[in-house]
């Protein structure tokens, strides 16, 4: 059969070029045979497609195994059923898988969606328009980072083009790890939905480390509990012998102190810091 | 009556055959309202809330608020789950699909699980508030699912427990002449005009629902004020108190059952739900896991609020903090309650002999 022959009609590889196949392919030749099928009038190809466009590139002839006539339905549920065996689907493949179901109104078992977890379709396919008009860089990045589909709607509900790029670019610059990218875009969306400028905030943060960064963005998001902080850290201070330790954010009433001594003296001091802390901590400090 | 979204009714044979059903039956007939007789080809109805004539049971259980934060020892009636109108905020849009709202029609049920929990009441000395609007609007369906009657009916001599409804609608007429036990209380949530129209979709306006609840002092009934959830922007000061200024001046203090106070709450995976700019607060995560706005801004907000309902009503107003620390009650209200029970018999005072 002939590369010119066949029709991909059930493509959602991403990237479509694999160089490690390439090469083995150039060198070993095709060692695994494209599966296609009738489809209506056309010879479809049902799995196989990175291997097809390395052969259609180098012009090489195919080896295929062909399936008796079908339709698109069955040719998806074949598809999925072989690929869910031996690969996982990207975020990208995920998110075109879902808009050609939900588009074509294809019925897929939920066990066959489960096993190739394909995720939400319906919310996957709100994403197809965003993600494809996303650059090659760019969707490359969000497949090396691991982008959840979270992430991603994030960024799709940050609805300006140009925060978006900036924000790939930061993460990109920085080369921040999966979890780190998850973190920059969860309190760059929620400044975003507030209205804030996000190029004004991404400016300043080019030169930072991560750390920096994830303080900066911090005071930014959350003022009043970074002044919180700031404050029960003042007066933490006061006590040289004892340090106060809130619950976490706040939330409780349960506050603990920390203490070390090696002698009776000690004791006393901390005794001391404690009648005193008793003393301020009429005043509420925390709420003053 | 407020402007109603498209509704369906779907009875199907394993909904309910009884005086219910009927009564929904002709209800729905007078109200224009299409009836189907099962769920298929309804997915597809976008704009439309399904309504599904359910005999599912299970009506009574304990409100689920809170193990870190004190509660209000409340238990819950599930009649409906699921609601007609379209908050931005509302935490059901994060567990449960809201397009189709089950009316739970097993009335003979109902009245048997609330029969049994108030026999199982009567030993103890303790008053409990008890409420549908956990999963639904408690009225806003009235006027084609009525389970108002029954409950009022059923409730009216049980001296332990205090029957509550809490609504956003305006929906009282249906319950306006049924004789009651004096302390049911109709509870309106309310909030400022600035947020109703931001956020409360399909909802009618604060005042509608101030008149509504004049009319059912009128009534004899005691009414109850949800300020909940309580949402922070620039100028919320003003607007709280436009809407406790006209509130004052239409329900006098001896008429109110109790007025609770609750900042917004929710589950993280709001925040990918909702869409306008004013949801996006400062928010941390609490100690259940939830966001909610930080301890200080809390306490400022509680005390602003509470502050000027001691200005328009007296101090004696019985405010409460829903879900919320005991630091907080301390701060705000000068209160301390050491257990969830002592916050209960500090609401429900007034039916204590």
């Amino acid at each position: 059969m002939q590369v010119r022959d066949l029709i991909p009609l059930i493509d959602f590889s991403y990237p479509p070029l694999d160089r490690g196949l390439e090469n083995s392919i150039l060198n070993t030749g095709q060692l695994c045979p494209i599966i296609t099928s009738r489809i209506n009038t056309n010879n479809c190809i049902i799995d196989g497609y990175k291997r097809y466009y390395i052969l259609r590139m180098h012009n090489i002839k195919i080896n295929s195994s062909t399936l008796p006539p079908t339709d698109i339905h069955n040719a998806l549920n074949i598809y999925l059923e072989i690929n869910s065996f031996h690969r996982k689907f990207n975020i990208i493949e995920k998110i075109r898988i879902s808009k050609f179901i939900k588009s074509n109104k294809i019925s897929i078992k939920k066990e066959l969606i489960s096993r190739s977890e394909i995720g939400n379709i319906n919310l996957n396919s709100n994403l197809y328009d965003f993600v494809e008009r996303l650059n090659e860089a760019e969707k490359d990045l969000i497949i090396d980072k691991q982008f959840s589909i979270i992430s991603i709607e994030r960024l799709f509900k940050i609805s300006s083009s140009s925060d978006i790029h900036l924000i790939l670019k930061l993460i990109r610059d920085k080369n921040f790890t999966h979890q780190q990218s998850r973190e920059i875009i969860s309190d760059l969306y929620i400044l975003a939905m507030r209205g804030e400028d996000i190029q004004k905030i991404i400016k300043g943060l080019s030169e930072q480390t991560y750390e920096d960064i994830r303080q900066k963005l911090r005071k930014i998001t959350n003022p009043v509990l970074t002044k919180m902080e700031e404050s029960i850290k003042d007066f933490s201070g006061r006590f040289k012998n004892i340090s106060l330790s809130p619950p976490q954010n706040f939330e409780g009433d349960r506050y603990s102190i920390n203490a070390i001594f090696a002698s009776e003296n000690d004791l006393d001091r901390i005794i001391d810091d404690i009648k005193n802390l008793k003393e301020e901590w009429k005043n509420n400090p925390i709420l003053k | 009556m407020e402007k109603q979204p498209d509704l369906k009714i779907v009875i199907d044979a394993k909904s309910p055959q009884n005086d219910f059903t009927e009564e929904i039956i002709r209800r729905a007939k007078r109200n224009d309202i299409e009836i189907y007789d099962n769920l298929s080809g309804l997915s597809d109805m976008q704009g439309s809330k399904i309504l599904y004539i359910s005999s599912q049971k299970g009506f009574i259980r304990p409100c689920p608020c809170s193990r870190k934060y004190r509660c209000c020892n409340y238990f819950t009636i599930d009649t409906i789950e699921g609601c007609i109108y379209d908050c931005e905020y509302c935490i059901l849009k994060g567990f449960i699909d809201n397009s189709k709202i089950s009316i739970k029609a097993d009335t003979g049920n109902l009245l048997l699980e609330l029969r049994e929990f108030t026999e199982h009441l009567k030993e103890k000395d303790l008053i409990i508030r008890i409420g549908t609007g956990e999963l639904s609007d408690s009225l806003a369906l009235e006027h084609i699912a009525p389970f108002a009657p029954i409950l009022i009916e059923e409730m009216k001599n049980r001296d332990k427990t205090i029957l509550e409804f809490k609504t956003k609608s305006a929906n009282v007429d249906e319950i306006l002449g049924i004789p009651h036990h004096p302390m049911t209380t109709v509870s309106f949530s309310m909030t400022t005009d600035y947020l109703h129209k931001r956020l409360e979709h399909g909802t009618p306006a604060p005042k509608e629902r101030m008149l509504a609840a004049k009319k059912c002092t009128d009534h004899s009934y005691r009414v109850g004020f949800h300020f909940d959830p309580i949402i922070h922007y620039t100028d919320y000061e003003s607007d709280y108190e436009k809407i406790i200024r006209e509130l004052s001046l239409l329900i006098p203090e001896d008429a109110i059952s109790w007025i609770s106070l609750g900042t917004i709450r929710f589950n993280p995976v709001m925040l990918d739900i909702f869409g306008s700019d004013i949801l996006f607060g400062e928010y941390i995560t609490d100690a259940e896991k939830k966001m909610r706005y930080p301890l200080k801004l809390r306490h400022n907000i509680y005390k602003t609020i509470s502050d000027i309902f001691r200005s328009y009503y007296s101090n004696n107003i019985r405010l409460y903090l829903c879900m919320e620390s005991d630091i907080l009650n301390n701060s705000v209200l000068g209160k301390s309650f050491r257990s969830d029970e002592e916050l209960n018999r500090y609401i429900t005072y007034r039916s204590y002999k």
